[in-house]
C-alpha cells in the first residue's frame, strides 16, 4: 500500500483544465519530486490534496482512506502537512506561536480553567511552549523564539513555515518551493534538513524548480506539462527522457 | 537590557493599573454627583459591549454590525424575565447572557462562512430583522411603547436607587468582562484568534478548525452584550426598540475600531472616552453621532491600526 | 386589489432598482461595497427639498441641481474614504465607508432636523382610474424615468467607448490598466453615475412616500445593498431584478401575511441566499468561500 495515492485527478478553473487524469503514488519514507514547467499544474496538486480546492474528477487516498469532502484541517491533522510558495506565516506572533498553532492538535488546553487561574491551565501552556521549543530547536531557531515571524528573515521564515508544519507530527510533509529565493549555499543546508525529516520517518513530496535539489535528494521524479503527467522515474531516468526535455524547452534549468 | 526596561515598564503599568483601579473603587465616595456617575455607569455599559466586540471585531477580524441586537436580546430578555416571571435581576442576568448567546451562536454558524461584505451586510439585517421582531411582536414587547416598570436590581432588601450601587455593579461586571478578555488571550484560544486573522488559510493547513473559534467568538461576544443589555434594562426601567438600533451597532463598532481592533485595553479605554466625551462636552452632544462617524473615518484614514496598536493583545507581552 | 399591488411593486422597485444600480456599478468595477451611497443620495434628495420647499423652485427646475449635489457629494466621499485606502485590505474601506454613511446620516439630521420632511410631488396631476385601478400619473412617471434611465445605463455600458473601459476593469484591473484604461478614473466614473442614478433616486423616494427622513439612508442603503445580494454582486440585470423581487416580496407580504413582514422578507431572502451561496450570486475566490 502507497502512503499516498492519487487517482485520475482532473481539475479546471472556469473551462480551463488546470490537472487532466493525473495519478500517481507516493511511498511510505520516499523523497519524491513534482517537477514541470510554470503552469504545470503542480501548486494545484498541492492544493487538492490539503483540501483548499475540490477536485473536479479523481480520487486522492492517504493511508488508503479517501481524503475527498474532508475539510482542511481535518487533513491536516490526518498527518498531512505543508509549506506554501509565497510563506504564510502568521505575521503579528511571535516564532513560538507560530508553532504552537500546529499543536493544537496535539495538546489539550481549557479556556475557563485559565480564567480561573487553575494550575493545570499554567502547565497545560507551559507544555505547548516546552514542546514547540523542540521543534524550533529542531530547525535551528532556538535563538529566534520570542521574534515575531515578519521580523524574520527570509531564510528564518522559510525554516519556521516547516517547523510549524513539522509540529503537526505529519506522516506526509508537501514543500511547494522551499528553496524558492535562496542563495546555493542554503539550499545545501536544506538539502541536508530535508533528508533529515526522512530519517524521522516522514515522507516527503516535493515541488521544486531548483533541479540540483531536485537531482540531489529525490527517490523518484513525476514531471508535470501543462496539466499532464508526463514522465516519471528516477532523477537520471527522468532526465534524459526526451519528453521532459521537450517540455522543458525554452527554460534554462536542467 | 530591554528585558529591564521591560519589566520596568510592566511596574509602571502595574502601578498604573493599581492606581487606576482605587480611583474607580473611591469615585462614587469622593464624586457625589448623580449626573457624573450616570455617565460612569453609560460608560461601563459600553466597556463591556466595545470588549465584547472585540472578541468578533479585533480578535478573529470580522466586522460585526449586530452588537446591539444583542444588546436588545439581552434587555428584552431580562426585562420581561422580571416583569412576567418575577425573576430578580440576579438570575435574570446570567439567562440573558445565555439567552443572547445562543443567537450570537446561531448567527455565527452560517456568518462566519461569508466575506466580509456579506457578513457586514447579514450582521446588520440580522439586527434590523431582531429590531422589526421588538417592534411588531406587540403581545410580547409591546411594541414601540417599550417596557416600563422594569424592578430595579435588589440585594435583600436592599433597593438599588441611585446611582452609587449600580456604578460598582457595572463596574464589576465590566472587570470581570475584561478580565476574562485577557485571560482568554493568555491561552492557547487567543493566539489562535490571531493566527486565525492574520492568515486562515495557513491556520487551518495547521489543523485548526477555524470555523469552531469564529462561533465561539461570536458567542461570547453575544453573551457580553446579553449581559450589558441585562444590566441595561433594570438600571434605565424603561426599555423601548430605538435604542438598539444599526447606529448603535455602528457605535461600538466604532469604539473597537478606535482602541485599536485586537486591544482589549484599546476597546476598555476608547469605549469609556466615546462615551464621556460627548456628555462632558455639551456642543458636541448634538452632533454625538457624527462625531462618532467622523471618528471612524479618520482613523482609517490616518491610523488604520487604531490607537492602541502595540501588541495584538495589549494588556500583557511580559516577555 | 392585486393589480393595485402589482402597480405599487413596480414603482416601489423602479426605486430600489435605481438606487441598487449605484451599488453594482461601484462594485463591479472596484470590487468594494460602498456602504455610504445610502447617505449620498438621500443627501441629494434633501438639497432638491431645500431648493424647491426653501427658494421656490418647482422640483423640474430642482432635480439637475440636486443630482449635480449629489454627484459631488459621491466624489467627495470617494475621494475622503476609498481612494486613500485603496491599498490598505477592503476590510478598511469597508469600515472607513459605514463610518461616512453614520457621519452623513447625521450631518443631515443636524442640518435639516430629525424630523419627516415633506417632499414635492414631481407631478401633482390626478390618478388615471381604470375600472377600480388607481394609477397616479407620479406612479407612470417613475416607472418611465427608471426604464428610461436603464435603457441608456445599457446603451452606455454596452456601446460606448467608455462602457467599455468600465466592463474591461471590471473584468480584469491590471489588465485594463495595461490597455491604458486607469482602473482608479473608472472608479471616478462610476461613482459620478452611481450618485447621479442614486439622486435621482433619491428623489423618487422622497416623492413617493410625499416625505424624508435621516434614517432614509441606511433604509435605503439597506434595500439596494439587498437587492445587489439577491440579484448578484456587480450585475447590473441582477441589480434590477433584486430591485424589483424586494417591492413585490414587500408589496405582498404586506398585503397578504402582515404589516411587520415587510422588511423581515427582504432581510431574510437576503440572509438565505448568503446561506445557500455563501459568497454570494457573484461567486468568489476560493480563499473567501471556505470557513
Amino acid at each position: 500500500m502507497s502512503l499516498l495515492e492519487i487517482q485520475d485527478l482532473t481539475m479546471t478553473f472556469g473551462g480551463l483544465r488546470a490537472l487532466d487524469q493525473v495519478s500517481l503514488n507516493v511511498e511510505e519514507g520516499e523523497i519524491v519530486s513534482l517537477i514541470g514547467p510554470n503552469g504545470a499544474g503542480k501548486t494545484t496538486v498541492f492544493n487538492i490534496i490539503s483540501g483548499i480546492y475540490n477536485p473536479a474528477a479523481g480520487r486522492i487516498l492517504f493511508c488508503d482512506r479517501p481524503l475527498h469532502g474532508q475539510p482542511m484541517w481535518k487533513i491536516a491533522r490526518s498527518g498531512i502537512g505543508r509549506t506554501f510558495q509565497n510563506i504564510r506565516l502568521f505575521s503579528s506572533l511571535t516564532a513560538l506561536e507560530n508553532v504552537r498553532i500546529s499543536l493544537t492538535a496535539h495538546l489539550r488546553y481549557s479556556v475557563l480553567g485559565s480564567v480561573l487561574l487553575l494550575r493545570s491551565s499554567r502547565t497545560a501552556e507551559k507544555r505547548f511552549d516546552s514542546r514547540a521549543r523542540e521543534v524550533l530547536d529542531l530547525m535551528g531557531l532556538e535563538q529566534r523564539t520570542e521574534t515575531v515571524a515578519s521580523s524574520l528573515t527570509y531564510g528564518q521564515q522559510r525554516r519556521l513555515e516547516m517547523a510549524r508544519a513539522l509540529a503537526l507530527e505529519p506522516k506526509l510533509l508537501l514543500l511547494d518551493e522551499p528553496s524558492a529565493g535562496m542563495p546555493t549555499h542554503e539550499t545545501l543546508e536544506l538539502m541536508e534538513t530535508v533528508k533529515g525529516f526522512r530519517e524521522r520517518g516522514i515522507t516527503i513530496f516535493l515541488v521544486e524548480h531548483d533541479m540540483k535539489m531536485v537531482m540531489g535528494i529525490s527517490d523518484r521524479v513525476v514531471v508535470l506539462d501543462n496539466g499532464i503527467k508526463i514522465a516519471e522515474g528516477t532523477p537520471d531516468g527522468v532526465r534524459n527522457n526526451p519528453e521532459v526535455i521537450r517540455a522543458y524547452l525554452g527554460e534554462e534549468d536542467l | 537590557m530591554s528585558a529591564i526596561l521591560s519589566r520596568t515598564g510592566n511596574k509602571t503599568k502595574t502601578a498604573l493599573g493599581l492606581g487606576l483601579a482605587a480611583a474607580l473603587l473611591i469615585l462614587p465616595l469622593v464624586i457625589r454627583d448623580e449626573y457624573i456617575l450616570r455617565i460612569c455607569v453609560r460608560a461601563g455599559i459600553y466597556v463591556l459591549l466595545a470588549v465584547g466586540l472585540n472578541f468578533v471585531a479585533g480578535f478573529t477580524g470580522m466586522l460585526s454590525c449586530a452588537q446591539a441586537a444583542f444588546f436588545g436580546l439581552g434587555a428584552y430578555c431580562s426585562a420581561l424575565l422580571s416583569l412576567n416571571l418575577g425573576l430578580s435581576f440576579w438570575v435574570a442576568m446570567p439567562i440573558s447572557g445565555l439567552f443572547a448567546g445562543i443567537f450570537g451562536f446561531l448567527l455565527g454558524l452560517p456568518a462566519i462562512r461569508l466575506a466580509h461584505f456579506y457578513l457586514v451586510m447579514v450582521t446588520i439585517a440580522f439586527g434590523e430583522i431582531v429590531g422589526l421582531v421588538f417592534l411588531n411582536w406587540e403581545s410580547l414587547t409591546k411594541g414601540p411603547f417599550g417596557l416600563p416598570g422594569i424592578p430595579p436590581p435588589q440585594i435583600g432588601s436592599y433597593v438599588y436607587v441611585d446611582n452609587t450601587p449600580y456604578y460598582y455593579t457595572i463596574l464589576a461586571l465590566a472587570a470581570v468582562g475584561v478580565y476574562v478578555a485577557w485571560r482568554v488571550t493568555q491561552t492557547q484560544m487567543g493566539k489562535l484568534f490571531i493566527a486565525l486573522k492574520d492568515d486562515q488559510l495557513a491556520a487551518e493547513a495547521s489543523g485548526v478548525p477555524v470555523s469552531r473559534y469564529k462561533i465561539t467568538a461570536f458567542t461570547l461576544s453575544a453573551v457580553y452584550a446579553g449581559v450589558a443589555g441585562s444590566f441595561f434594562a433594570h438600571y434605565m426601567t424603561f426599555i423601548s426598540p430605538g435604542t438598539f438600533s444599526t447606529n448603535e451597532s455602528i457605535m461600538i463598532l466604532a469604539m473597537v475600531v478606535l482602541g485599536g481592533m485586537g486591544s482589549i485595553t484599546g476597546s476598555v479605554i476608547s469605549a469609556a472616552v466615546l462615551t464621556i466625551i460627548p456628555e462632558a462636552m455639551r456642543f458636541i452632544q448634538d452632533y454625538r453621532m457624527m462625531f462618532f462617524g467622523g471618528i471612524i473615518v479618520a482613523i482609517m484614514l490616518f491610523k488604520p491600526e487604531g490607537l492602541m496598536s502595540k501588541g495584538r493583545y495589549a494588556l500583557k507581552r511580559e516577555t | 386589489m392585486f393589480a393595485q399591488q402589482i402597480i405599487n411593486s413596480l414603482v416601489l422597485g423602479s426605486i430600489y432598482t435605481l438606487i441598487a444600480l449605484g451599488f453594482t456599478l461601484i462594485f463591479g468595477v472596484a470590487k468594494l461595497l460602498h456602504m455610504a451611497h445610502g447617505g449620498v443620495l438621500l443627501f441629494g434628495a434633501y438639497v432638491a427639498m431645500t431648493l424647491t420647499s426653501g427658494l421656490g423652485f418647482s422640483l423640474a427646475a430642482a432635480a439637475p441641481i440636486a443630482i449635480a449635489a449629489t454627484i459631488v457629494v459621491g466624489v467627495l466621499v470617494e475621494r475622503i474614504t476609498i481612494t486613500p485606502l485603496r491599498t490598505y485590505p477592503p476590510i478598511a474601506i469597508l469600515i472607513a465607508t459605514l463610518g461616512m454613511s453614520f457621519f452623513l446620516e447625521s450631518a443631515i439630521e443636524n442640518i435639516w432636523g430629525a424630523e419627516r420632511l415633506s417632499f414635492p410631488s414631481f407631478l401633482e396631476s390626478p390618478a388615471i382610474s381604470l375600472d377600480k385601478l388607481q394609477v397616479a400619473w407620479l406612479d407612470v412617471f417613475i416607472v418611465g424615468v427608471t426604464v428610461g434611465l436603464i435603457l441608456a445605463l445599457q446603451i452606455l455600458v454596452k456601446k460606448t467607448q467608455l462602457g467599455r473601459a468600465i466592463r474591461a476593469t471590471a473584468e480584469n484591473p491590471h489588465a485594463a490598466e495595461l490597455m491604458g484604461v486607469k482602473a482608479s478614473r473608472m472608479l471616478t466614473i462610476v461613482i459620478i453615475i452611481g450618485s447621479a442614478l442614486g439622486g435621482v433616486g433619491g428623489m423618487m423616494m422622497g416623492s413617493y412616500y410625499g416625505s424624508l427622513s435621516p434614517p432614509m439612508a441606511m433604509a435605503a442603503l439597506l434595500k439596494g445593498v439587498t437587492a445587489v445580494i439577491l440579484g448578484g454582486m456587480g450585475s447590473v440585470p441582477g441589480a434590477i431584478v433584486g430591485g424589483f423581487f424586494i417591492a413585490f416580496s414587500e408589496n405582498f407580504g404586506v398585503a397578504y401575511v402582515s404589516s411587520a413582514f415587510r422588511d423581515v422578507s427582504a432581510f431574510s431572502a437576503m440572509i438565505l441566499i448568503l446561506l445557500i451561496r455563501p459568497a454570494g450570486m457573484f461567486g468568489s475566490t476560493v480563499l473567501e468561500r471556505r470557513g
